[in-house]
This record gives C-alpha cells, sequence and structure tokens, in this order.
C-alpha cells in the first residue's frame, strides 16, 4: 500500500450506484450520476475536504464490462495464488488498451494503494456472474469491502450478504439516497476495520464530519436567522400627491412588497444550498404569500399548525409577564393586578387581532402628500410563518444527500410541534423576540434565536 | 461559526487594517465571495480552496479600493465647525468681556447632554440596529454598500455610531486648539452675569460644583474672584477676569471632550467586537469555498440524441432462435443460457452455433446491465453473418422507464435492434 490518507476505489457493475455512493460521501453535487449504463468512463478521484483537511478520498470508476474474460486472462499468467497480484499487475501493462479500458481504468487506483469499495444491487436476486469481478477484486490483494446498495428495494439483501460475505471481509448496506449522518458515520467505521493504518485517520474523520455538520448547522440557522430579521424589517414605500387614487397603488405596493419579501427568502435559499453544496438543487417551494385571505385566515394558520389557541396563549403569557414587571417595581403593592391586566389586555388584543388578520399596514402622510408604505408586517403569525418556512427548508436540506439529483420538494410542516421543542419559558422568549426582531436584534439575541432554530430542527 | 483556524485567518487580515478601513473591505470581500462568477475569476486548484489563497487572490484581483473619505471629509467639517464655533465665541468679544455661560454652555454643558443622549441611542436604545430610523447616516455609507446596507445593518450602524463620535470629538478638540491658539495673539476677559443668580456666593457655590473633577491640581474659583467678575459691577476686575480661562479649559475637556472621548473608545471596542462577530459568523467564504470545491465528472457518457424506441415482439410468433442472456427466461424455450459459464466456453459455443436462420435474439430483463461481454457475444455471431438483436423480457417495475433507457441507449451504441416483448410492454 502507497496511499498515506485513506483512499477507496468504488467498483462494480455499471449502473449500480457507485458515483451516487461517491457523491453522498465526498458531499459533491457535480458527480455525474445518470441512468445510463456505464456513465463513468474515466476513474476520477474526490476527496472529502474539510476545514482544508482531506479526510479521506473516494475514486469514482468505470464498471466491470468484460469480466469473464478479464478473469481468463489472469488465470492465464497466474499459476498459482502468489502469482495473482503480479497478474493483475500484468494485466494493467500489457492487455489490450482498447478492449480492457475500463478495467484497466478500475484496476489503476487499486494497484496505487487504494482500498476496494465493491458495490451491488439490492434489489435484485444474486447470481453467478458477479463472481468473476469479485474474483479479480481478490486477486489484487487490497483491502475490501461491499457496499449493497437497495436501488429498488430490500428484497434480496440477505442473499447478497451471505455471498458477499465469502469474498469481503467487510459487508455493508448503504443507501446513497437516503443514508443520516448516523449511518455515513457507521460505514466510515467499517471502512476503518478493512486497514490497520487507516483506523486512527478514519475514526479522526468521524469526529471531524460530525464537527462540521454541528458547524453547517450553526451556520445554516444563523442564515434562517438573518433572513428573518431582514423581512421583518423590509418595507416598501411611495411617495404620491395627496390627491393620488391610493387603491390603484395600494395593490401595486403591496405586489412589490410580497415579491421583494420573496427575492430575500430565494437568496436564503440559494445561500443555504451553497452552504450545504448543493448548489445544483431545483427546489419546488410554496410561494410566500403575505397578504391572502388564505395566509391569514384561520385555516391557513393552521397550515403551520401554529393554532389560534396557541397564539392566544402565548399573548396572555407575554401580557402576564410585562403586567408582573410593574407589579414588582411597587413591591408588590398593587396585589398582581398588573400581571392579572396584561394578561387580559393581551389576551383580548390577539383575539381581537386574529378576527381580521387580513389587514395589511399601509400609511398616508398629510399636508403637502401621502406616503404610502407597504410593511413592516409586524403581526405575529406571520413571524411565525417566516421563521417555520426559514426551519423546514433547513431541515430538509440538511437530510438531503448528495446523490439525490430530484427535484427539492418543501413540504410545511407543523410548527406548533417544532416550537414544542422548546420549554414554556423559551416559547415566551421567543414570542418577544420575534415581536421586536423588526427593529433588530443584538448578537445575544442573535444567536438565543440560532440555538432555539436548531433545536427545533 | 466556521473552524478556528478559518476565523483566525480572516480576523488576522482583516483586523490588521485600520478599523475604519477594515469594515468596508470585510463588506467588499463578503460580496465578492457572493458573486456568481467568483469561482472563474479565482481559478484556484482544489487544494488552493481556503482562506489564505482566496484571500490573496481576491487582494490581487480588487481594484484599489478608494478611501472612504466621506467620513474624513464629515470629520474635517466638523473640526471646523468647532473652531469656527470657537472663534465666533472669542472673536464677537474681541474687546469686551466674554460671559462664561456662553462657551461653558456650547463646549461643555450641551456637549455633555449630547455625550448622554448619543451613549443611550448607540448603546441601549432598540433602534440603535436600525438603519431605517438613522437614514441620514446613509450619505456617510460608499455608494457600493448602501444598496446592501440592509444585510449589514449591525455593523454598519456600530461603525457609523463611532464615526459620529470621532466628529464630534474633532469638533471639540478643533475648539479647544482655536481657543489655543486665538489665546496667543490675543487677551480674552471673561465674566459672569445671571438675572437669577443675584449672589457671588451662589455662582461660587455653582462654581465649587462645576470644578470639583479638577479641584485637586486647580483651585476652583474664589468668592473674591467671583465677586471681581461679574459683569456690569462697579468692581469688575478686567485683569483678574483672564485667570478664568484655566477653569474653562479644564471644563471644556472634562465635560464635554473627556466623556466624548470615552464614548468613543467604547463604541470603538463595540464596533470591533461586531465586526469579529460578524466575520466568526458570516458563511460566505464557506459557500464559496464549497462552489470551488465542486468537481465535475470527467468525460462522463451522455446520449447525443433520443435512442430509438424498442419494436414490440409477441413471443408466440416469433421463429428467431432465443439465447437467454445470464438467466433462464420464463415462458420462452432458450437455446443456451450464456453468460454464467466461463468466456472460453461461452466463446466455443458461439464459434460452433449455426441457426436455421439469419438472426437469433438475445433475451435480456429490465434488471440486467448491458455490457461489452453481451455486446461481444452478440458481435461474434455477427461476424458469422448471423444478425443478433435484443429483446427485452420479464416483468416490468417501478424503474421501467429508467432501466429501458439503458437498454436503447446500448443498443443504438452498439447498432443493435431492440426488441421488447409485447406482455412485457402490456404491462408497463
Amino acid at each position: 500500500m502507497t496511499n498515506t490518507s485513506p483512499c477507496f476505489a468504488v467498483v462494480g457493475h455499471p449502473n449500480k450506484g457507485k458515483s451516487s455512493i461517491v457523491a453522498t460521501l465526498t458531499r459533491q453535487d457535480a458527480v455525474k450520476i445518470s441512468e445510463l449504463s456505464g456513465t463513468t468512463t474515466q476513474a476520477q478521484a474526490f476527496a472529502l475536504q474539510v476545514n482544508n483537511q482531506t479526510l479521506y478520498t473516494l475514486i469514482d470508476t468505470p464498471g466491470f464490462q468484460r469480466p469473464r474474460q478479464v478473469l481468463h486472462w489472469l488465470e492465464a499468467k497466474a499459476v498459482n495464488a502468489a502469482q495473482r497480484q503480479q497478474a493483475v499487475i500484468d494485466f494493467i501493462e500489457q492487455a489490450d488498451a482498447q478492449k480492457f479500458h475500463d478495467e484497466k481504468e478500475l484496476l489503476q487506483p487499486i494497484l496505487n494503494g487504494a482500498g476496494i469499495l465493491y458495490v451491488v444491487d439490492g434489489s435484485i436476486p444474486y447470481s453467478g456472474e458477479f463472481e468473476a469481478e469479485m474474483s479479480i477484486l481478490q486477486w489484487t490483494s487490497a483491502p475490501r469491502m461491499a457496499l449493497i446498495n437497495p436501488i429498488g428495494g430490500e428484497q434480496y439483501i440477505d442473499q447478497w450478504q451471505q455471498a458477499l460475505s465469502q469474498f469481503f471481509s467487510v459487508v455493508r448496506v448503504f443507501n446513497p439516497m437516503s443514508v443520516d449522518q448516523q449511518k455515513q458515520a457507521a460505514v466510515l467505521s467499517a471502512f476503518a476495520e478493512l486497514y490497520e493504518p487507516w483506523r486512527a485517520p478514519l475514526n479522526h474523520a468521524i469526529t471531524q464530519l460530525a464537527e462540521f455538520n454541528r458547524q453547517l448547522d450553526e451556520q445554516g440557522a444563523e442564515l434562517v436567522v438573518a433572513a428573518l430579521i431582514q423581512m421583518q424589517g423590509h418595507k416598501v414605500s411611495r411617495n404620491v400627491p395627496a390627491s393620488f387614487a391610493q387603491s390603484a397603488l395600494s395593490a401595486q405596493l403591496k405586489t412589490q412588497y410580497q415579491q421583494e419579501l420573496r427575492d430575500i427568502e430565494s437568496a436564503l435559499q440559494r445561500k443555504i444550498q451553497a452552504l450545504y453544496a448543493h448548489p445544483s438543487m431545483l427546489v419546488n417551494a410554496q410561494r410566500l404569500e403575505v397578504e391572502t385571505p388564505d395566509l391569514f385566515d384561520t385555516d391557513q394558520w393552521y397550515l403551520y399548525g401554529l393554532d389560534r389557541n396557541k397564539l392566544v396563549a402565548l399573548a396572555t403569557s407575554v401580557g402576564m409577564a410585562a403586567g408582573a414587571a410593574v407589579d414588582a417595581s411597587v413591591g408588590g403593592a398593587s396585589l398582581m393586578a398588573g400581571a392579572i391586566a396584561g394578561g387580559v389586555v393581551s389576551s383580548i388584543a390577539s383575539v381581537v387581532a386574529t378576527l381580521k388578520p387580513e389587514k395589511l399596514n399601509i400609511k398616508g402622510m398629510p399636508l403637502a402628500g401621502k406616503k404610502l408604505t407597504a410593511g413592516p408586517v409586524k403581526a405575529l403569525p406571520f413571524s411565525y410563518v417566516l421563521l417555520g418556512r426559514g426551519i423546514d427548508f433547513l431541515g430538509l436540506i440538511r437530510q438531503r444527500t448528495h446523490a439525490d439529483r430530484r427535484t427539492f420538494d418543501v413540504a410545511p410542516s407543523s410548527m406548533t410541534e417544532r416550537v414544542a421543542a422548546l420549554s414554556k419559558t423559551e416559547q415566551i422568549k421567543l414570542t418577544r423576540i420575534l415581536l421586536k426582531s423588526h427593529k433588530g436584534l443584538n448578537n445575544k439575541e442573535l444567536l438565543q434565536l440560532r440555538d432555539w432554530i436548531l433545536r427545533m430542527l | 461559526m466556521k473552524s478556528p483556524k478559518q476565523n483566525a485567518v480572516l480576523i488576522d487580515y482583516f483586523l490588521a487594517m485600520p478599523l475604519s478601513t477594515s469594515v468596508f473591505q470585510w463588506l467588499n470581500f463578503r460580496i465578492f465571495c457572493q458573486q456568481a462568477n467568483t469561482p472563474e475569476k479565482l481559478n484556484l486548484s482544489i487544494a488552493n480552496t481556503h482562506a489564505e489563497p482566496i484571500l490573496h487572490k481576491w487582494q490581487l484581483l480588487s481594484a484599489a479600493q478608494p478611501a472612504n473619505i466621506s467620513a474624513l471629509l464629515l470629520m474635517l467639517v466638523s473640526s471646523l465647525f468647532g473652531a469656527s464655533a470657537m472663534a465666533g465665541v472669542l472673536i464677537v468679544a474681541a474687546q469686551q468681556v466674554v460671559n462664561i455661560w456662553l462657551p461653558l454652555a456650547l463646549f461643555a454643558f450641551i456637549p455633555f447632554v449630547l455625550t448622554v443622549l448619543a451613549a443611550y441611542s448607540s448603546l441601549f436604545s432598540s433602534a440603535r440596529f436600525s438603519l431605517e430610523r438613522h437614514l441620514s447616516l446613509r450619505m456617510l455609507l460608499p455608494k457600493a454598500l448602501a444598496n446592501q446596507a440592509e444585510l449589514h445593518q449591525p455593523l454598519l450602524m456600530a461603525w457609523l455610531f463611532w464615526q459620529l463620535q470621532r466628529m464630534a470629538v474633532s469638533f471639540l478638540v478643533a475648539a479647544l486648539m482655536a481657543f489655543a491658539l486665538f489665546g496667543i495673539f490675543q487677551s480674552f476677559s471673561f465674566g459672569w452675569s445671571s438675572t437669577f443668580i443675584k449672589h457671588s456666593e451662589t455662582f461660587a457655590e455653582l462654581m465649587q460644583v462645576i470644578s470639583w473633577p479638577w479641584h485637586y491640581w486647580l483651585p476652583s474659583p474664589s468668592l473674591e474672584f467671583i465677586q471681581q467678575t461679574e459683569i456690569g459691577q462697579a468692581h469688575f476686575n478686567a485683569q483678574a477676569a483672564q485667570n478664568w480661562w484655566p477653569n474653562l479649559v479644564m471644563a471644556i475637556v472634562v465635560y464635554g471632550l473627556m466623556p466624548r472621548w470615552l464614548l468613543s473608545a467604547v463604541l470603538r471596542y463595540k464596533f470591533k467586537q461586531q465586526l469579529s462577530y460578524d466575520i466568526e459568523h458570516s458563511s460566505d467564504l464557506d459557500q464559496l469555498i464549497n462552489r470551488l470545491k465542486q468537481q465535475p465528472s470527467l468525460n462522463t457518457v451522455t446520449a447525443e440524441k433520443p435512442a430509438a424506441s424498442p419494436l414490440v415482439l409477441d413471443l408466440t410468433a416469433n421463429q428467431l432462435p432465443i439465447i437467454a442472456w445470464q438467466k433462464e427466461i420464463e415462458g420462452a424455450s432458450c437455446v443456451r443460457v450464456l453468460g454464467k459459464s466461463d468466456w472460453q466456453t461461452d466463446e466455443h459455443w458461439l464459434n460452433d452455433f449455426q441457426p436455421n436462420t439469419a438472426g437469433v435474439l438475445f433475451a435480456v430483463t429490465l434488471d440486467q446491465t448491458p455490457t461489452f461481454e453481451l455486446a461481444d457475444s452478440i458481435e461474434l455471431l455477427k461476424n458469422k453473418g448471423i444478425e443478433g438483436s435484443l429483446l427485452i423480457t420479464g416483468q416490468a417495475s417501478d424503474r421501467f422507464t429508467t432501466q429501458l433507457v439503458s437498454w436503447q441507449y446500448f443498443a443504438s451504441q452498439h447498432g443493435f435492434s431492440l426488441f421488447i416483448e409485447a406482455q412485457l410492454y402490456d404491462q408497463h
């Protein structure tokens, strides 16, 4: 073995998901994955770099195209087992380059010191045609493990495990389309079992990746916070003569405001995509509606699961807390009237507000003319809508693997469930922060909001 | 947060510059990282996708940034105002007595109140993060950043508040320097008068309170001195009146300049903190690095045009011999199953095979992978004048379309005819 950092050649039959596995494990969106068999024609190394450190390298290779002919060539060269590795070396040097181009491409990295990751499709039954290529890989004497990729299901996994364990020291099931961070770490641990000199660097890689994923989530949450503050404080204004027909401009202003909020949200999504290394991903998400009956009526609140009762309860708690501060300032002489009054007033105000949620705040200016302004929308339900959309996007993208090239469908989830991850006190604090977020938040509040978003993911 | 090492590189780089310059350099760098064509501009190898080479390349690519002169100009203007204000106070009373209230108010007490208000608005007010509430401050920003101001409000507001205090300090320093300059060439007398303070003793007590901060090294004005410098009184002593200036200067320094300077120092510290926070928590560089690290696959196969759809074949009407590939075919009798034993055995059989027809069908299932070995088998027969075609059989699955595309491409690549069994076609 000549490589110092862990390096694996991903080999196998064409169209069994080798490129998908490379894309997922090296976080590369640009690895070509196609339904066409034999897409990869050249071996190519992809390194996983974290914080300017190469943790390991995977080499995407073409599939075996003529394994039986290769095995026949090798068997003619090697009289006994001791000559097998040399026979493989001779094959690279002497065999017909055009005819055996793909096999030479996949075997060369192995002879250069790469370990072997042999990939099979666990949704089709095992059959003897695979044994020629497994035998060839045995002849290389390289450390090797098998990954069963359940492309179309897991019907035949047990069959494969039984067969593969006779050729490979480690066999694991690995679906590059749906694997989570934990399972990726488990596969890396399995890699570490293959070859003693790689154990320490791969264990180090697992630790580094966990830390890296934590950093990513923090940065993603901070992007959501920044976009939320920006959208909360955003407004659009127009100066018009006093006699100007307001109604015509109102609709235009609302449309412009809505579009600008959507632009901010799109920018957030692009940044999160770039952060999680999914630059080519296509997104299908429900458009942000700032002022439609559907958004502000009770039905639409349920879209994010933040029901009316929850909103009223939270507003009541905030009012009581403010009133309690007044009680404290008079040394309790008010006999908690402040807290009671604060709670009642906030409760009534939130009930009234939730009766007519569809109104957008439009201001006029007297005397020489009017200044029409759309936004900022300070209504609490809207803040939760923005927060929920950001968390939905972040939550889904962090689970997406780099082998998944489908259009990214962002399905809204229940904010009530998400908010339930916080304690009651934290929920009240969250409400307070959201209520003042249109004015901007200090760094401590920004970090607190970030941490809550991480808990709600 | 980024890795500590990456944070350290960025903070060392941007905080090494003068603070006033660093904020704009940092924001320009962020804009650079966000631009779509930055990877092409940088043209860095994968090995160089980290902070130092990127910063170095950015430096080379960035046009020399003009210094942000608007803040400097305003400091200059502020200095001129300060000097002019002091000159105005002194020159107006060229041959007369300057009422001490005037310079005290203009350069000590009002600045002190303004400093307190500035401290509140820059440190405690809820509007301190909102540029919207301080629109007049936008004019201090370079044009290129004015459009991005909404994105970077906390950082820009911290910088703006600091710059305002620097201007205020400039105002007072210039005023003191103007006082010193005029004092070299002219003699000024100061006195006091008041409608409401009738007794010198009251004014003396007031001055004792005002001068308390510096009374250890400069005595407070005595009662006798106060009595001698009351304007409009017969016992006014012009000579004594020239000795007001030390206490006047101390009042300007202690109530005007020092609080303002202290506030400026605090705001500078907070701005530096905010800049460090912004650098540590910005992910623009990480997003750029991810874009730089994307490695497109080399020389990958793509279908140049859609392959022809397979022809439907009813097996019951089939007259051609069927050779199965790697597995038996249900519902059809095959003359041979190839691909299961060693290659030499298959090769020998193919060389010996002599059908009665001019063609044969190679039966495969959708879930099998087309390989060159299958193509080689078909080519062996073709060399003998026997035309081999592909026949797709078996059961349909969820991946029917995906798998069919592979077989269509394979058939078109090698020039084979492609058939699909009628039953399978009907299932799909």
